[in-house]
């Protein structure tokens, strides 16, 4: 079941009823209920696969709090100094470290199974002919969604972050909970639950809030995304027999990044919005990412929760770990402190941005795009005099408003720059690159050229002003306003137009229909 | 131990006033390559251990939080 379809709408309705109306004390266990058949009706098998990493993940987080207890007790009872405490924990954070290494294991074991077992007999039967029979295996709805929340979990409770959850229908929610399910976000278990098992009185505000920004999302999947796509899939499928060049490609090359951020932040305000009704947040997945002054600043603006995942259980357990700590302070010995330090994170932001990419699929495109995007993390620092340098020379100031906006623009070409990378691994897509960089042709913005893209010129015209209103809001979220509180003060008759004028410009220029298959998100399929 | 926190906090990144800032980390002020420089800075100066399981928003957000922290630690 999409959540861009009726079915889904009327599934919603009930649920909400439902959770309202009933007992309170039963609400999480609606919620669990109402997971289960949204899982169910994406595939039943996939129910085996999701039910054995909630049993691992609750077997292993009740065998480490146990030896959190045994530890504090230990602690309590000696009454040891800083040094005996320290040896204390080392010595359980030996025994403890396995159980985190069965989760690793069985996880990812699991993971890569589900995700790349058939694609791997497709290779070797492709390369020595083996006529192998692949397993058909359907790749579970959100695998590697709720996955890194599973791990998540059991890496927190060894650290003794947070307790094991001893209910293992609780556990089963916050890994299931279905409205993360379609694309994140990758919630830390400290974050949600807390509102997720707790009771909930209907609150009329935060269901007009909550709704507001579903349609909202749905505006942005259907009237923006789902325009943005036609033009992409054109160029990208026709270009060698149409003959686009320069451009017109160009132009497909930036949509790239407005579609998937319409479809996948628009995905995110859909289920937020929906979580919101019940009064459940969700953490947040992105901040107006296109305002990023460097590539490091995207990387904490877009797909925020995987980017913090990424962080919190590698990056920094990789880069202070001991083989990573001696060499960064061999670095700095030979060549000086400043340039010396930076060099052991790089890797490590390497090896991190690689993970990255495996989690997206694993593919030849992905090593020269983690490391394009680690190089350009590590040269803000790197080369930190250089660009001072430069810019002293040509007279900028730095927080003057168009160095602002050189800055967004020049993020925007980088992340174009990764876009074509990416498209690399296909090698009629080094042709697509090629055609695009071989002709100077900006007469396409005039010459009405563009609107043969598959999308007339009324239609070109409603995705260029879907983008400016997104941009828009946008730029008021990065001022600190709030719009749907400045909403909620207007009079009741602005306030019902907003509304009506949200729900028949979707209904109008959103594309579906009884013809109109509306695609399924990009983040879907990860 | 203070002023020797908050000296090493201006050498790794200079422009920023850590007294009065209250969302170091939230607000990214400080990215993941400055916190690792500032760790291994920490570490060096009053010989500490710290973990990556206190690498979380609340113990840098703040010069005081990054005081703490040390202090826990010694």
């Amino acid at each position: 079941m999409s959540i861009v379809s009726l079915k889904f709408v009327a599934f919603a309705a009930i649920l909400v009823a439902a959770y309202f109306l009933a007992p309170k004390r039963w609400q999480w266990k609606i919620l669990l209920a109402a997971s289960a058949v949204f899982y169910a009706l994406n595939g039943i098998q996939s129910i085996l696969f999701i039910a054995i990493t909630i049993a691992t993940q609750y077997c292993l987080g009740l065998a480490l709090e146990k030896k959190n207890e045994a530890m504090a007790a230990e602690i309590e009872e000696k009454k040891p100094d800083a040094r005996q405490k320290k040896e204390i924990r080392s010595r359980y954070s030996s025994s403890k470290k396995k159980y985190v290494v069965i989760s690793l294991a069985v996880n990812f074991g699991l993971f890569l199974f589900l995700k790349y077992f058939d694609k791997a007999i497709g290779k070797a039967n492709a390369w020595f002919g083996l006529g192998l029979k692949p397993l058909g295996i359907l790749v579970p709805l959100g695998l590697s969604y709720y996955t890194f929340k599973a791990v998540g979990y059991v890496i927190d409770v060894y650290r003794g972050r947070i307790h094991a959850q001893k209910n293992i229908g609780k556990l089963a929610l916050f890994v299931s909970y279905f409205p993360a399910l379609v694309q994140g976000p990758i919630d830390r278990y400290e974050d949600v639950t807390g509102e997720l098992f707790a009771e909930h009185e209907f609150d009329y505000r935060r269901f007009c809030f909550g709704m507001q920004r579903m349609l909202w999302g749905y505006m942005k999947k259907m009237i923006v995304a789902e325009r943005a796509a036609v033009i992409i899939d054109m160029v990208q499928t026709g270009f060698a027999a149409q003959g686009y060049e320069g451009f017109t490609i160009f132009v497909a090359m930036a949509l790239t990044w407005v579609r998937t951020y319409a479809d996948f932040s628009g995905g995110m305000d859909i289920v937020i919005g929906f979580s919101e009704i019940f009064g459940i947040p969700m953490t947040e997945n992105f901040r107006q990412p296109f305002f990023s002054k460097s590539m490091s600043e995207f990387w904490q603006r877009w797909h925020i929760t995987l980017g913090a995942w990424m962080r919190t259980y590698v990056f920094y357990p990789l880069s202070l770990s001991s083989a990573f700590n001696k060499f960064g302070k061999a670095c700095r010995k030979k060549i000086g402190d400043k340039y010396g330090k930076v060099i052991a994170p790089t890797i490590a932001s390497f090896i991190t941005f690689f993970l990255v990419g495996m989690w997206h699929g694993i593919g030849r495109a992905y090593l020269p795009n983690s490391l394009y995007n680690a190089a350009l993390v590590a040269s803000a620092t790197l080369l930190e005099d250089v660009y001072a340098n430069i810019k002293k020379r040509l007279h900028l100031r730095e927080n003057s408003k168009a160095y602002r906006v050189f800055q967004s623009v020049r993020t925007f070409f980088l992340l174009i720059g990764s876009n074509c990378l990416i498209l690399t691994k296909t090698p009629d897509m080094v042709g697509l690159i090629k055609a695009m960089f071989q002709r100077w042709n900006p007469w396409v913005f005039f010459d009405r050229s563009l609107y043969s893209l598959g999308l007339d010129q009324r239609n070109f015209f409603l995705l260029l002003w879907g983008i400016v209103i997104i941009l828009f809001v946008d730029v008021l979220h990065e001022r600190g306003i709030r719009i749907r509180e400045a909403i909620a003060r207007q009079n009741i008759i602005v306030r019902w137009a907003i509304y009506y004028g949200a729900l028949f410009a979707l209904i109008i220029f959103g594309m579906y229909g009884p013809d109109y298959d509306a695609s399924s998100f990009v983040y879907e399929h990860f | 131990m203070r002023e020797k926190v908050l000296a090493i906090l201006k050498g790794v990144k200079g422009d920023v006033d850590y007294e009065k800032a209250t969302k170091l980390i939230d607000d990214g002020i400080l990215d993941s390559f400055d916190i690792i420089s500032i760790v291994s800075d920490l570490n060096d100066e009053f010989d500490i251990d710290i973990m990556p399981d206190e690498l979380e928003p609340e113990n840098f957000n703040t010069l005081d939080a990054i005081v703490a922290l040390v202090q826990s630690l010694q």
